[in-house]
């Protein structure tokens, strides 16, 4: 499996898992974006079954969070399940996306054929992850610095999300739980389907997107958000392992040993999160982004120069 | 590891590549019902573990 045995394999895959399962739950995010391009740069994964691999590592993952979250009454089930069905169409967007690219064949790069899944993928996790480590780093920058004035460490608002969180187009809907007396269901659906479609490309479960658009655009409490987010990153990436497994995108080798690593990773990453200051931890994580930039750049030019799938 | 053999087993059921590929059953129930037993065992434990020592879940964290 992958140039190992399987026992090597589950090993593997599972410091894999407790490494990004760390720095998840140091950071208080999937972790799905770090590890869909380590599983490919390190083990040679490809892109498909990593995305369906991953995917299905965070079914598990978000329902032990799921439950926890659960039961101190962070989770607004209404908001939740609407938000699964615009979510699960992103999902099958995303998912016949990455198997369009996957039988796209090759595109010839200098003297190597390189297939146009990596190619594109590559370039997307780069962009995406360039944009991710700015963003985090200019709003940890712009919090650390309000923190040191005396200030408190919140994130504002731009234009259009403002203008999202407006919008007034029938079907509106109140959600008790989240405290919100009215608001259009385009939008939640709008945030859900968006979100799947990452998911499904990705294989990313869009706590760096979805968090932020509960809190901004649909006006959730951060608490609220959190659970809800998991509740609903439960069943869309369920969806999407089942979605990639009828495509034979789901390697269950691999799946367990992300499971069993970053079970563990999260916890450790967690703990250590109440010690850190919040801001600080958020620049690291930026940096920590543009370093995976680096890797996935070096991958592709390696590929380029010595050729390869 | 029998167990894990047979994981590798019903994921190596087909040729996902070919046309008419079709997963079998027992690998999609795998997929995603497999991982969300393993989540839910381990969140019932971890929630034990907290009611057992008083433990207070963060609002940020996984």
């Amino acid at each position: 499996m992958f140039g190992m045995t399987i026992l090597n394999a589950l090993a593997s895959f599972a410091i894999l898992g407790l490494v990004v399962g760390f720095m998840a739950g140091l950071f208080g995010v999937g972790g799905g974006f770090l590890l869909t391009p380590l599983l490919n740069i390190l083990f040679g994964v490809p892109y498909n079954v990593a995305v369906g691999s991953d995917l299905a590592q965070m079914a598990g993952m978000s329902t032990a969070a799921t439950i926890r979250h659960g039961r101190i009454g962070n989770i607004d089930y209404r908001l939740g399940l609407l938000m699964c069905a615009g979510t699960a169409g992103g999902v099958e967007v995303g998912a016949t996306g990455l198997e369009v690219l996957k039988r796209a064949g090759h595109v010839t790069l200098g003297h190597a054929q390189i297939p146009v899944m990596t190619l594109v993928m590559s370039v997307i996790y780069m962009v995406l992850l360039v944009w991710i480590g700015t963003v985090v780093l200019r709003e940890s920058r712009k919090a650390l610095a309000s923190v040191r004035a005396g200030g408190s460490d919140t994130i504002e608002k731009n234009w259009f999300v403002e203008r999202l969180s407006a919008l007034h187009l029938p079907p509106m809907i109140s959600l008790p739980r989240s405290g919100i007396a009215s608001i259009s269901l385009w939008v939640i659906l709008g945030v859900g389907f968006a979100t799947g479609v990452l998911a499904g490309l990705l294989g990313v479960g869009g706590g760096f997107i979805r968090m932020p658009a509960l809190i901004y655009i649909i006006g959730c409490p951060t608490a609220v958000a959190v659970g809800t987010d998991l509740f609903e990153i439960m069943f869309s990436s369920a969806y999407g392992a089942f979605t990639h497994g009828m495509k034979g995108n789901v390697n269950l080798v691999l799946v367990l040993g992300l499971l069993i690593g970053s079970t563990l990773g999260s916890q450790i990453g967690a703990s250590l999160t109440r010690r850190l200051g919040g801001p600080r931890l958020r620049n690291v994580f930026a940096y920590i982004a543009y370093f995976a930039v680096l890797m996935v750049a070096a991958k592709l030019v390696m590929k380029v120069l010595h050729g390869g799938g | 590891m029998p167990f894990l053999q047979w994981l590798d087993a019903i994921a190596r059921d087909a040729n996902p590549d070919k046309a008419g590929f079709q997963a079998q059953g027992a690998y999609l129930l795998a997929c995603f019902l497999g991982p969300m037993l393993f989540g839910a065992v381990v969140g019932l434990m971890l929630t034990g573990i907290e009611r057992v020592f008083g433990i207070k879940l963060s609002s940020r964290g996984h």
